[in-house]
């Protein structure tokens, strides 16, 4: 999870404004000799709190069930991110985690806030969509890769036929 | 239930085609109940009035 420490700050920002943060721990994406799938709860359980001591994740985890109900509920991207108003509705959803989309649609959120605290009148909720773009540094996630085993890397290259933290130039030179 | 916590990454599908047709924008968020790392429970109807919420699914690796 390449993107916790921004997320740290917003958590820190947003916080005393009226939101509550969340990581749901769930099924490990590309397990490996260190960090292999889950078998029990138990296990599930010990990896979650090494996550939060190998990241330093502040932002509290919640911890899904061994079947990955949560996870099945909403959506079993493996990086995905919701955003939940007070009256229970979701107002933002994404494929993976975006820092500055999430500041943006936090700050929504507070502006919401703030025109419900002054009285003004809503017309009507819209929706907008957008593509994002997903940044990636290489030895970053070669580090990830790395830290979870040389059978994560070896199933990824199995499954996409390029290493994980392959650039688009090396990509290429293989085809 | 077995293959969601597969053994290794490309056994099962990773969820795309769920995505969009789950948890919808504008429409009320699913129900969970969770445990926390101290085992405490959440809700997140325990939040319903009070404050937003934001989940970020992940994992180690």
């Amino acid at each position: 999870m390449g993107e916790v420490p921004p997320l740290t700050k917003l958590y820190e920002r947003y916080q005393p404004c009226g939101f509550e943060f969340f990581i749901v721990y769930i099924r490990e994406a590309h397990p490996g000799e260190n960090f292999p799938h889950h078998v029990s709860f138990e296990q599930k359980i010990a990896q979650a709190r090494k996550l939060q001591e190998l990241e330093r994740v502040e932002i509290p985890i919640l911890l899904d069930d061994l079947e990955g109900t949560a996870h099945r509920a909403y959506g079993l991207l493996p990086n995905m991110v919701y955003l939940i108003d007070r009256d229970g509705l979701v107002v933002y959803k994404s494929d993976w985690t975006d820092a500055h989309e999430i500041d943006g649609m936090c700050e929504s959120l507070v502006r919401l806030d703030d025109m419900n605290a002054r009285g003004v009148p809503i017309i009507r909720k819209g929706i907008s969509e957008r593509l994002h773009w997903i940044p990636m540094d290489p030895r970053d996630r070669e580090r990830i890769y790395r830290r979870s085993g040389e059978k994560a890397i070896r199933d990824y290259l199995n499954a996409k036929g390029h290493l994980p933290y392959a650039t688009d130039e090396e990509k290429l030179n293989r085809k | 239930m077995d293959s969601y916590n597969y053994e290794g990454y490309g056994q099962c599908e990773i969820g795309a085609t769920d995505f969009f047709s789950v948890a919808k924008i504008g429409t009320e968020a699913p129900a969970f109940i969770m445990m926390d790392l101290d085992g405490k429970k959440v809700s997140l109807t325990d939040f319903r009035t009070k404050k937003h919420v934001l989940l970020e699914f992940g994992s180690i690796t």
